[in-house]
């Protein structure tokens, strides 16, 4: 679980500070101020170690790439993480969380020719023997991921990978290690696959902890009684049985319930971990919202799991405030980026803050 | 929903004082003047930290707390001076109610 995050040089922010971090994190501010840049950055974190994150990111926001031109004045796909389109900046993400500790990940384009001389003989020397062939960058794009691990009493620990888009496709060198805890990220436009969600529910189903999620779905379908994988046309589906004689599947019963299991499959999935929602509310009506917070908090606090989600709506907001003011733990904190003094900075209410705010009618957004 | 607009900031108690200073602005014809009404002064603390958090905060360069002096004016003065020093941080000079520019965080 994070207890602070900074970032710098990414996307939107020159600079920004996420103190007083708490186990559900909900991120407010106006449009374009970097909400979704701000999800994004911790994801790349969580990943520690993997340097194609960089490009899940951009998936996640549709950018997707056509065609990559290979000159050293090209831009890269990796551009746009750069603040400014900055490429000659290095993307610094600091972290504290109580697994690996104190973590920096630094990124950075990698274009002089005697540095690409240096990775190509990192890379050949390496346990993991590359083929030969040109970096130079004239034929090769390459993004340097650093790591430093600090933990209490340990020495600092620093590792480098590298992403290398060449003509031939992308490869990673060297290959990187799992990311120390799980994260997952619900991009507010996309869908998780119908597969991936019934992985996700199966793997819950093995450790015998799948009631988790017909508990919190029976929030929004009171009737809900079982729920179940059925392979329709050879893809496993979830499906729920609401007393009708026949299963149904789990889209079908509405975008409400298809988000709220998406929600609890993803923290379900995270233990000990990481989940990064883009814009929670969505397919949500608000006179569930409560129900939904309060299910969120139990199964975050059940599997240990950290959870930052971003809003637009102010019932959103007010909702979460309530359920977690009734849990009898008030383990959230609502955090608004704003723009002022030309930055973006950070702005965390804690509960008797919020509590005002929504009593006295202010802004929170 | 209540919104930081204005620059100077006139924090009241409630809807009749909000009334009395809307028209006594208007009659003296000032602008930028922003009359927000908090609540009463059991809760004027919290109430001022949260307005600290709103958006816009950064940009007040004035804020006036008006509240009942009761019995007793110089504990009712004091009582906001407590009530700003602990959620805005601000510094004050002397005992007539003037305090130094802040700054929002």
């Amino acid at each position: 679980m994070y207890e602070l995050f900074e970032v710098r040089n990414f996307r939107c922010f020159h600079e920004l500070a996420l103190t007083d971090l708490e186990r559900v994190n909900l991120i407010a501010g106006v449009n374009n101020i970097g909400k979704t840049a701000l999800l994004e950055a911790l994801f790349l974190h969580c990943g520690a170690y993997n340097p194609e994150l960089a490009l899940h990111i951009n998936a996640f926001r549709g950018i997707k790439r056509e065609k990559v031109e290979f000159t050293s004045w090209a831009t890269t796909p990796w551009d746009s993480l750069f603040s400014g389109f900055d490429t000659s900046r290095v993307v610094e993400l600091v972290g504290k969380d109580h697994v690996t500790g104190h973590r920096s990940l630094r990124l950075k384009v990698v274009r002089e020719p005697g540095e690409l001389a240096k990775i190509r003989q990192i890379i050949q020397s390496g346990p993991d023997r590359a083929e030969g062939g040109p970096l130079s960058s004239e034929v090769a794009q390459v993004l340097e991921l650093e790591s430093q691990e600090r933990k209490q009493g340990r020495p600092k620990q620093s590792h480098r990978y590298y992403m290398i888009l060449n003509p031939s496709g992308l490869r990673i060198e060297p290959f990187p290690p799992p990311p120390p805890f799980p994260a997952s990220f619900l991009p507010a436009r996309a869908r998780v696959p119908v597969n991936e969600e019934a992985e996700r529910f199966s793997n819950l189903e093995v450790t015998g902890r799948q009631e988790v999620v017909l508990k919190a779905l029976q929030v929004i379908e009171p009737r809900l009684r079982r729920l179940t994988m059925v392979v329709v046309g050879g893809v496993p589906m979830l499906h729920g049985d609401i007393g009708l004689g026949k299963l149904v599947p789990l889209p079908v019963m509405g975008e409400g319930m298809a988000r709220l299991a998406s929600l609890v499959l993803a923290i379900g999935n995270a233990s000990d971990g990481v989940v990064l929602v883009d814009k929670i509310e969505n397919g949500l009506h608000h006179s569930i919202l409560p129900k939904v917070w309060r299910a969120i908090g139990e199964v975050a606090r059940e599997f240990n799991t950290q959870v930052f989600a971003t809003t637009h709506s102010l019932e959103c907001i007010v909702a979460a405030h309530r359920a977690f003011s009734e849990s009898g733990s008030y383990d959230f904190r609502l955090h608004r980026l704003e723009r002022f003094d030309e930055a973006i900075h950070v702005v965390t209410y804690d509960q008797e803050a919020l509590e005002a705010a929504i009593d006295i009618g202010l802004e929170v957004r | 929903m209540v919104k930081i607009e204005q620059p100077n900031i006139l924090v009241v108690e409630g809807r009749e004082e909000e009334l009395f200073f809307e028209a006594f602005i208007r009659d003296l014809s000032l602008r930028d003047i922003q009359i927000m009404p908090i609540g009463g002064k059991e809760r004027l603390r919290r109430n001022l930290k949260a307005l600290k958090l709103s958006p816009g905060f950064a940009r007040v360069t004035s804020l006036t707390v008006v509240r009942d002096a009761d019995e007793d004016p110089k504990a009712a003065f004091q009582s906001v001076r407590d009530a700003l020093q602990a959620a805005i941080r601000t510094e004050f000079v002397g005992d007539s109610g003037r305090f130094l520019p802040g700054r929002a965080n």
